[in-house]
């Protein structure tokens, strides 16, 4: 009997985007740019198709899934007890197949938007690539670790160089915040670490065995709640959450098109499984404790990055908030502590895939066209550019939150469920839920500033400018149909992930 | 188990070649020297791996004594004695454009050198204060000699600079030494070890191991000795400050965790006073690389840095940090002399120490950035390199088994934050675009090997990590 | 007085330890420098006065504190015959031993 799971190895998928980087940043390949993206691409779409076939055996191929495809122990560092293991379930390999998608993406419309060094550019993406895999895929503490900051230099070098004028600084904040918040990741997990080992008497820094031990009260009180703290904070600075996102806004304002589609896509992305998978899983009783100030934050956050998504004078800014606004709704569902709200967290998860990766592209087209990001001097472009307007007509509906696309499943579970969270004070979730209606209200006023601004109105120069053809169309109406797909069976996502979302709400039940 | 005088060969030998190279250098200054100058370089290279073959090929064991107790070889003293060897023939292999310029005086300079390296060596197996000082004084007159050796006037201000720092060092780690002599009455390390028991709570014997580690913390360059660390660098040259940030660094260290762990195995006082100046050395590092403008002075204030991290790994006295040390030394071996030879093959061709000249480095030599790149993300912490794991291990070391050490932690991490923001400072210089200057560029070729072999070593003790772990476990269990 | 004025350990520890400080005062203080070098000789003229002493009086079997002391007088010697030479050189190049006048280097 030929034997399926052998030909799926997490190693490959994780580890062949690196190989990648070594080949094309090698001296052997030299520097001809056509040949690079060629090959940059080809290996996007293979990877795409081989995350594809794992996404089909999940589907279609096995009961015992995670099983099948998890690596155990690769014995990396077995003194210290730190293996190099990989796992995914289903949740994970979905995130993971939409990554290689997002980033066959930005491949594609890289061609126009990165005119220089392009070996370095594709070099530093496919390791870009590789790390946000491996944290997606990692069940090892410190390895998630690793991968974690093992993309503080690619994006430092992409920010710094392909962005605007003060890319430099933005890049060196960029690394500030996020050194810093990984610094305190890297103290919580340690803690947690010797957790385990007060717990069992072995060392290891498995999630998988740490998992078993936490019900077991070993630390004190005070101590539990500083690691809860040090990791929520650590994430936070990544996802972003309101008073760490300055550097989030001007990273984005400064990255070019490409780089500005991973980080808001992508990128953010992580630091939300981050929180689902270290806050929510490792510690449920500290999470139910703590959820109404998470909650709390969360409006804060949606309200905050509302308002900012309203006044802003320029295009990336704005996008920039909207996502913040996601996320927001993101923390909103997670801090529900039921099941719908977990749906609805994870649905925003993938929702801001796409949407945020759409709105970058598209206000990346519009950049292009203009040369400016600012809203006063763009104007009029509806006129020339039909099929951008529509596709960003589509793609705003799914900001706003329109039925029948992506994003109205995620808001309407997160709403449901924060609504009936199940707190001490229990009118709180309903304030704060009803407070954060308000957000709906900024983001369509927003959202709509943004089409109006860019398409309507009259062009005040008199130059024609061309409509998006080939693979910029492509790309963009590839998302769109995602966005409508999954709007209309959210089902399909659904079922990725129900399972996960069953276990986490059973665990904080009991 | 005190070796005689004829089963010397056992303990003694990597030292005993080293002395035989080194009499061959002395006796080739004076006579042969200037017709064999050009071997010189090779001999020295041999005379670096001789002994390094006859330890790892296990010629030597371990856990005997000789000189009646005075000198001990445990498989800590091997694996640092490895080290030194280590560092040693990089500087060699670094040093060749001096050598160039030296020509008919190329034997004296080896001569020094490896003095320095055999002094450095008897320090780390020394058991008694009597052998501990010699080697002592020895290193730091050879490393005085070999800083002032030059003939411009700032390596002479560099090494007056050094010898008063080393003086004042010695002076009071003699000074602690002959009070705790006085307490106990002995001077060997195994026997004080049987008056110590509990004595942390005499005030006197705490006051001597204070004015010891005091005086010990020159050559670690901590705190009260690190103002005048990057002066020194300044005025010496590439392969000088290499030699100089790891060897004394990694040799004084090592006799130092020798002595607290086999002497002061539970001693709380002396482990808050260590975790200080560790921070403050640290803070004093980081802190000041943020405003340099001279390489040699960035680097050398990351030398502060980095041996202070050590510092923090050797003041948890346990073996766990003992082995974190270790494992830091392996790794900062080949960080170290990474950056140097990054440092050296840049500056032969620009001319320059200013950092700013590193600009746009990378549009015109893009390999050779990238190495020096992975170089310094190595410095930082950052993964994919060794620097990374040799971080968390010494983190996860330094908050001990019971979550004591989570403020010390805490604060190290906040330092640990300016450091980042200097390194990055420098990446992001040698990628700035703004520059319009051509660098003229000449291939190096020595230099460009020591790069890219630590380079790639980096990466290797990343993936393999295990056995090297096992190897600092191995040494930090026999101290 | 009588007992006072036995010479025991404390008064040679006691000239060791105004010695010692002496040194390191006058390395502090001085600006020329020669006269640190001296301070430096002091500074380990008292070192050696104290290992001396307490070898006498606590361990006069193996007199080990003797044997540092005569290290310590060869290799003080030798730092400061070194440091002499470098003085010298420094004096060449910049005809003066001030230590204000003769920094070059940041710092």
């Amino acid at each position: 009997m030929f034997d399926i799971t052998s030909l799926l190895s997490l190693n490959i998928i994780i580890f062949a985007p690196a190989v990648a980087a070594l080949i094309v940043a090698s001296p052997l390949f030299g520097t001809n740019q056509i040949y690079i993206r060629r090959f940059t691409k080809t290996f996007a779409t293979i990877h795409l198709l081989y995350s594809l076939f794992f996404v089909a055996y999940y589907l279609y191929g096995s009961d015992n899934f995670y099983q099948e495809i998890t690596i155990l122990g690769n014995s990396w560092l077995s003194k210290l007890g730190i293996n190099a293991a990989f796992g995914a379930d289903g949740f994970t390999i979905l995130l993971c197949a939409f990554t290689s998608l997002i980033f066959l993406f930005v491949f594609i419309i890289s061609k126009t938007m990165i005119r220089t060094k392009h070996k370095m550019y594709y070099a530093l993406m496919l390791v870009l690539f590789s790390s946000t895999l491996g944290i997606f895929c990692a069940k090892d503490m410190f390895v998630f670790l690793l991968f974690w900051q093992t993309e503080l230099i690619p994006i430092f070098l992409l920010i710094s160089q392909w962005g605007g004028v003060k890319a430099p600084k933005a890049a060196q904040k960029y690394i500030l915040y996020n050194f810093s918040g990984s610094l305190l990741l890297m103290v919580a997990m340690i803690s947690l670490y010797y957790y385990g080992y007060h717990a069992n008497g072995t060392l290891s820094s498995s999630i998988d065995f740490l998992r078993i031990y936490q019900a077991d009260n070993i630390f004190p009180e005070l101590l539990q709640d500083i690691i809860f703290w040090c990791l929520f904070i650590g994430f936070a600075v990544k996802l972003p959450i309101i008073p760490f996102h300055t550097c989030y806004t001007s990273c984005l304002t400064e990255a070019p098109a490409p780089v500005r589609a991973l980080i808001s896509s992508v990128l953010i992305n992580t630091a939300a499984y981050g929180l689902i998978r270290f806050n929510l899983d490792l510690f449920p009783e500290l999470f139910t404790k703590f959820a109404p100030i998470i909650m709390l934050i969360a409006v804060t956050g949606i309200l905050w990055a509302s308002f900012g998504a309203f006044k802003q004078k320029e295009i990336v800014k704005t996008t920039a908030y909207i996502n913040i606004v996601y996320m927001g709704f993101f923390l909103l569902g997670l801090s529900a502590a039921n099941k719908t709200g977990f749906d609805g967290a994870f649905f925003i998860m993938f929702a801001n895939i796409f949407v945020a990766a759409a709105l970058s592209i598209m206000t990346g087209y519009i950049e292009q066209t203009f040369k400016t990001k600012s809203f006063q001097e763009i104007a009029g472009l509806g006129k020339f550019a039909p099929r951008l307007m529509s596709l960003s007509y589509i793609i705003i509906f799914a900001v706003i939150g329109v039925p029948l696309t992506i994003s109205f499943s995620g808001f309407f579970l997160v709403f449901s469920g924060a609504f009936s969270a199940d707190f001490a004070d229990a009118l709180m979730p309903k304030i704060c839920t009803a407070v954060s209606f308000v957000s709906f209200i900024l983001l369509a006023a927003s959202g709509l500033r943004l089409l109006d601004g860019c398409f309507g109105g009259i062009s005040q120069t008199e130059k024609k400018y061309n409509d998006i053809t080939g693979h910029r169309l492509m790309v963009l109406l590839i998302l769109c149909l995602f966005i409508i797909f999954f709007g209309c069976f959210p089902d399909s996502l659904m079922s990725f992930y129900s399972d996960v979302t069953d276990m986490l709400a059973e665990v904080l039940r009991v | 188990m005190n070796l005689l005088f004829f089963e010397l060969q056992n303990v003694f030998l990597p030292e005993a070649i080293l002395l035989i190279f080194i009499i061959f250098n002395i006796v080739a200054t004076l006579t042969f020297g200037k017709r064999i100058y050009k071997f010189s370089s090779r001999i020295a290279l041999f005379a670096v791996l001789l002994p390094l073959i006859t330890i790892t090929a296990g010629i030597a064991h371990g856990g005997y004594t000789i000189f009646s107790e005075n000198y001990i070889q445990t498989n800590f003293t091997m694996v640092m004695r490895v080290l030194i060897l280590m560092g040693t023939f990089f500087t060699i292999l670094l040093s060749q454009n001096i050598i160039k310029k030296l020509r008919f005086r190329a034997f004296e300079y080896y001569t020094i050198l490896l003095t320095s390296t055999f002094s450095a060596m008897c320090l780390v197996g020394a058991n008694d204060f009597v052998p501990m000082f010699i080697a002592l004084s020895g290193m730091s007159i050879s490393n005085i000699i070999l800083i002032a050796y030059w003939n411009k006037y700032k390596p002479k201000e560099a090494a007056i600079k050094y010898l008063i720092s080393s003086a004042v060092g010695m002076g009071f780690f003699l000074f602690g030494a002959s009070v705790m002599y006085g307490i106990s009455g002995e001077m060997n390390f195994n026997l004080l070890n049987l008056h110590y028991y509990g004595q942390d709570s005499s005030l006197l014997f705490v006051l001597a191991s204070m004015f010891m580690v005091f005086g010990m913390m020159f050559f670690a360059g901590c705190v009260p000795f690190n103002r005048w660390i990057p002066d020194v660098f300044q005025g010496s040259p590439y392969p000088v400050c290499a030699y100089l940030s790891f060897v004394p660094v990694v040799a004084g260290l090592s006799i130092l965790a020798r002595f607290f762990g086999n002497i002061m195995t539970e001693a709380p006082l002396m482990q808050l006073i260590l975790s200080v100046i560790a921070i403050l050395t640290i803070a004093c590092g980081f802190l000041a690389i943020i405003r340099q403008t001279d390489i040699k002075r960035f680097l050398g204030y990351s030398a502060v840095a980095q041996s202070g991290l050590m510092l923090l790994g050797l003041s948890i006295f346990s073996s766990y940090g003992t082995a974190s040390f270790v494992y830091f030394a392996i790794v900062y071996l080949f960080i170290n002399y990474g950056i140097w030879a990054g440092g050296i093959t840049f500056v032969a061709c620009a001319k320059s120490d200013n950092i700013e000249d590193y600009k746009g480095l990378f549009y015109i030599r893009p390999y050779y950035t990238s190495a020096f790149v992975f170089c310094i993300a190595a410095l930082a912490g950052l993964p994919p390199t060794a620097g990374f794991l040799s971080r968390l291990y010494l983190y996860s070391s330094a908050m001990r088994i019971d979550l004591s050490g989570l403020p010390v932690l805490l604060i190290v991490l906040l330092i640990t934050v300016a450091g980042i923001y200097g390194y990055f400072r420098l990446i992001g210089i040698m990628f700035d675009k703004s520059a319009k200057r051509e660098l003229f560029y000449k291939e190096q070729m020595n230099t460009k090997i020591v790069l890219y072999f630590c380079t790639l070593m980096t990466l290797v003790t990343f993936f393999f990590a295990n056995q090297i772990i096992w190897l600092s476990m191995f040494a930090a269990l026999d101290l | 007085m009588e007992g006072f004025l036995h010479i025991g350990l404390y008064h040679f520890m006691t000239i060791a330890i105004i010695l010692f400080a002496m040194g390191i005062l006058g390395l502090v203080i001085s600006k020329n420098l020669l006269k640190i070098l001296i301070s430096v000789e002091i500074m380990f003229c008292g070192i050696t006065l104290n290992l001396a002493a307490l070898s006498v009086y606590c361990d006069i079997t193996h007199f080990e504190g003797g044997m540092l002391a005569l290290s310590i007088i060869m290799l003080a010697s030798l730092l400061v015959a070194i440091g002499l030479v470098i003085a010298l050189n420094i004096y060449k190049f910049k005809g003066t031993t001030d230590i204000d006048d003769i920094g070059e280097l940041k710092g």
